[in-house]
């Protein structure tokens, strides 16, 4: 220790000698200026000479020192101080050795052995006590002479590199613009540009990351990237940027966007304002980084931000190029936004000039300009199909010659000139084959920016439309008024306050013209309203009415009311009014007629009740007052023949008893004359009648009267008729007992009994229905015998009453039973007819009207 | 058998002799009386004590000023003949007759054949029944 600071006081010494020297040294910078300064040096000797050279290494802007042959310090002018961060008082007597980082040590005694062959240079490492390490050249100049210092030249290499550094990094932002300068020609789109130019920066100037945020005037006031380049890996996303004076808003690109400023933060590590993206920033590697704002028109709108991976990049200078490369890019932007809305307009003009032009060809209207020659300027396409011409050799020619009076066109664009306005002038246009088109002309004059008339713009409306539609119209309305006017029935319109718009010529015929007085003072003279106006209860109802008038003239008019409403929607009543008078007086003869016909019926009526009464008053005395002298016939010849027996002979009995027999048949005539008479008389019911059944009984009751017959009777089941059940068994005893009186010499007698459903078509049972008996819907029943039959030449006689066709020797009969049977069967609506053959039998049909029973 | 007299109320004098005769013949020893119209046969009857009264009445309808069925209804309506025997005797053979004869509340109905013999045998029959057989409440009651 000792020893050191020994030798440390003697450097000091040394040292304070030297500045004296130097100071001396100072007096003549003539030496200096005049470069001659290396004799003296190189001899070492010349102390006269000294002082300049003593100034110039004070100065120096590299580090020298002198040292002792061990290495300690002797002299050191203030650089070398500075280089090795060590006051200069301290320097002096201390070790360069000491100063030298370790790993450096075999460097510095390789250079100290061999600095006695020359001056020597190497490259270490300065590692002064609390600072950072340095590197230097180091050169040593180690003098022959003994006890002369060596020589110590130590310059800064890092502040070397730095400047190289330096002029690199400038280097590279001239080349980043002058490429983003050609990108910026070069960009149409501001997408394109941004993301060219991040991609500029990233590639050509070697940064990490760059990105271009624009300011948003949201709530949170964020900076929106609009495009980045390099290594983002959603660094963006998360960063959640903004330009508010709040923590997000407090780095670079928050600054630089609030004030206007470009803004760095050369080292993320150190920053605070970058807390908020500091470990993310490390993840990706990002080291420093610089915030360029970019303005348009004095308004900050964004940022470029550019990110370096290296600590304290974005020096001042390289910031100021940046910054020159901002406001490029912003003034590209401008440019391109400027361009895009010029070209949006342009477009929007361009559009809006095509779509008037569509307009005015879509338009049916011939539309025309004329200038005030008169000549055609320009035309549209309805022009040319109504003309026949196309626009070219329209346009230049005289518009009026289009016209079949060019005269009166010509009169009519001059009084447009005139005027400045044309309203609906009717012309005719000329089409090139000759064809007329009828058109209405509107015209206007129009001028120019300086309010000149420049022409005529003429819009014609084709009519041949309209004038067809009026004429169709016209027709209409002309065929309306003869229909109404033809009418053989009056028709009238009434307004509420009593006026009569339109009356037909019928009315007017008979009521003479309203001439604008009221209904009821032209019809009737007077001076107010009739009371309970049918007619205008319509207008209160609000529904159609009908009701009869007896007219002034005498005449009885159905009247039908009708709510009716005018063209313009106001109230009407339509009234119409037939002249029913003819028809009323053929009503009445009619209704008197029918009093005189009922009178006449009534009276008829009576008579036939009368008849009828007198016709039962008949029958009944028949039955009373002509059987009882025929019971005195029968009574007292029986007596005769009873008290008297042995007084008469045998002729005058057998008379007698022929007088009984007469007797008793003339009161079987009358009794089936009664029957038939009842017959016509009774009331009929109409019932479901079981003809198999009741043909059963009648069958029976005949056995038993005559046992004896061999008879073979058929009876189909099931049959079934509506009718009189008391009738129907009168027909069906009648029938039977026919066929079982007229089969009585018959040795194997046959009866059958049965029904036809069918129509019959041909072949041996037709039942031959007679000429004008519809069998079709009805029954056809039979009851038919082989019995004596009868020649059906007679068969008109049948149903006759009174009427036989066999002697009653043969057999007996009063010849009342079918003429019976056809009248019940009549009365039911229903047929009978025979066929027969002599000998062979006979079969008789009849129908039943097949309907449900019912009261009749 | 009764001893009581039979009503015969029939205008048509062949026919009261024939039905007389009838009886005789039929061995019908009642008396007969005859009333040759209506008003003359109520007479008889309303004039009689309760025992005299007929066995019963042979009542025809076709009478001379009251007719058959008034005479029946008003046997009908009085008290003392309300259950008197009325046979209705008649040529008519009207339904009508019937069902007014019925429901007026005649015993029976008996129309008159032209046949005497058929007469006669209905008379015997008539007179069989009527005055052997059939009973009457005690007192017309």
């Amino acid at each position: 220790m000792k020893k050191t600071s020994k030798k440390k006081a003697e450097s000091l010494r040394q040292n304070a000698g030297l500045r004296a020297r130097l100071k001396k040294a100072q007096k003549i910078p003539r030496a200096v200026r005049t470069g001659k300064t290396d004799a003296p040096v190189r001899g070492g000797q010349a102390r006269r000479a000294e002082a300049p050279y003593r100034a110039l290494i004070e100065s120096s802007n590299e580090g020298v020192g002198m040292l002792a042959k061990d290495g300690t310090i002797l002299y050191a002018n203030p650089r070398l101080a500075q280089l090795l961060r060590t006051p200069l008082p301290n320097l002096i007597g201390s070790q360069l050795r000491g100063l030298v980082a370790s790993a450096c040590w075999p460097t510095f005694d390789s250079l100290l052995a061999r600095g006695k062959r020359g001056p020597v240079t190497g490259e270490l490492l300065l590692q002064p006590k609390d600072a950072a390490a340095v590197q230097v050249q180091l050169t040593l100049s180690i003098p022959d002479e003994p006890g002369a210092p060596i020589c110590a030249v130590v310059a800064d290499l890092s502040e070397h590199q730095r400047l190289q550094e330096s002029l690199r990094r400038v280097n590279r932002a001239l080349r980043t613009i002058s490429t983003c300068n050609q990108e910026l020609v070069r960009a149409t789109t501001e997408t394109g540009l941004l993301e060219s130019i991040c991609q500029t920066i990233v590639s050509e100037g070697n940064y990490r990351m760059a990105w271009v945020g624009y300011a948003e005037h949201d709530e949170l006031k964020s900076v929106r990237p609009a495009a980045y380049a390099g290594y983002e890996k959603g660094y963006l996303e998360k960063a959640h940027i903004t330009w508010a004076d709040t923590e997000r808003g407090r780095g670079p690109t928050g600054v630089a966007i609030r004030t206007g400023r470009p803004t760095t933060c050369r080292n993320f590590l150190t920053d605070p304002n970058f807390a908020p993206w500091r470990a993310e920033a490390i993840r990706l590697g990002f080291a420093s980084s610089a915030a360029l704002p970019l303005r348009m028109n004095d308004i900050v709108f964004g940022a470029l931000t550019i990110y370096a991976g290296e600590p304290g990049a974005f020096n001042d200078e390289e910031v100021e190029l940046l910054m020159k490369l901002a406001v490029d890019l912003a003034y590209g932007i401008t440019a391109l936004r400027t361009k895009f809305e010029r070209q949006q307009a342009e477009a929007a003009l361009q559009k809006a000039s095509a779509y008037n032009r569509s307009l005015i060809e879509a338009s049916l209207d011939p539309l025309v300009t004329i200038g005030a020659d008169g000549k055609i300027t320009d035309v549209n396409a309805a022009t040319e199909s109504v003309t026949g011409r196309s626009r070219l050799q329209l346009i230049g020619t005289d518009f009026c010659d289009y016209f079949t009076e060019p005269e009166k066109a010509r009169s009519a664009y001059q009084q447009v000139f005139r005027d400045g306005l044309l309203r609906d002038c009717p012309l005719d246009l000329r089409h090139s084959d000759g064809h007329v088109t009828a058109v209405l002309y509107n015209a206007s004059v129009y001028r120019d920016e300086r309010g000149d008339i420049t022409g005529v713009f003429a819009a014609a409306r084709d009519i041949t439309d309209r004038k067809r539609a009026e004429a169709v119209v016209r027709a209409e309305r002309q065929r309306f008024s003869d229909v109404l006017n033809r009418l053989p029935a009056y028709l009238i319109l009434l307004t509420p306050d009593y006026h009569v718009p339109f009356a037909n010529r019928y009315f007017r015929e008979r009521f003479g013209d309203s001439c604008g007085r009221r209904c009821y003072e032209y019809l009737f003279n007077r001076t107010e309203p009739c009371e309970n106006c049918e007619t205008y209860t319509v207008l209160k109802t609000n529904a159609p009415h009908h009701w009869e008038w007896l007219g002034p003239d005498h005449r009885n008019y159905d009247i039908y009311d009708f709510p009716f409403a005018d063209t313009d929607g106001s109230p009407l009543v339509m009234e119409v009014g037939l002249d029913i008078t003819e028809r009323k007086r053929a009503q009445a003869q009619i209704q008197q007629l029918n009093a005189e016909l009922e009178q006449r019926v009534r009276d008829r009526t009576a008579e036939l009740e009368a008849a009828n009464k007198e016709l039962e008053s008949f029958a009944y005395s028949v039955s009373h007052d002509l059987r009882a002298p025929l019971r005195g016939i029968d009574g007292w010849s029986t007596a005769l023949l009873e008290d008297y027996r042995e007084k008469l002979d045998e002729q005058a009995r057998e008379y007698l008893a022929q007088v009984c027999a007469e007797a008793q048949r003339m009161g079987q005539l009358i009794d089936d004359m009664l029957e038939l008479s009842r017959v016509v008389r009774a009331e009929l019911r109409q019932e479901t009648v079981d003809l198999t059944a009741m043909t059963h009984a009648i069958v029976a009751s005949l056995r038993k009267c005559e046992p004896g017959r061999q008879i073979e009777i058929i009876v189909a089941p099931g049959l079934a008729g509506t009718g009189d059940p008391q009738l129907i068994r009168q027909v069906l005893e009648n029938l039977l007992g026919n066929a079982w009186k007229f089969t009585e010499k018959k040795d194997a007698a046959r009866i059958e009994i049965g029904r036809i459903t069918t129509p019959p078509s041909s072949g041996d049972t037709p039942p031959a229905a007679p000429p004008g008996i519809a069998t079709t819907h009805d029954d056809v029943f039979f009851v038919r015998d082989n019995g004596a039959g009868f020649d059906m030449a007679h068969a008109s006689k049948l149903f006759a009453p009174f009427q036989r066709l066999h002697r009653p020797s043969e057999f007996p009969g009063t010849g009342i039973g079918l003429a019976t049977v056809q009248r019940i069967l009549h009365r039911h609506g229903g047929k009978v007819w025979a066929e027969a053959l002599p000998e062979q039998g006979a079969t008789f049909y009849f129908t039943l009207p097949n309907k449900e029973p019912n009261h009749d | 058998m009764t001893s009581r007299p039979i009503l015969l109320v029939e205008d048509n004098p062949s026919d009261i002799k024939l039905t007389q005769r009838a009886f005789a013949k039929s061995h019908i020893a009642n008396q007969l009386v005859v009333a040759e119209d209506g008003q003359a046969a109520l007479d008889f009857l309303f004039a009689q004590k309760s025992h005299e009264l007929p066995a019963v009445v042979l009542l025809d309808l076709n009478l001379p000023k009251m007719d058959g069925l008034e005479v029946l209804r008003r046997i009908r309506a009085d008290q003392r003949t309300r259950f008197l025997p009325v046979v209705v005797v008649t040529t008519s053979k009207e339904e009508q007759d019937l069902v007014d004869s019925y429901s007026l509340g005649a015993n029976s109905y008996v129309r008159k054949p032209v046949s005497f013999a058929e007469f006669s045998a209905a008379v015997a029959q008539l007179g069989v029944y009527w005055l052997a057989l059939n009973e009457v409440p005690p007192n017309g009651r």
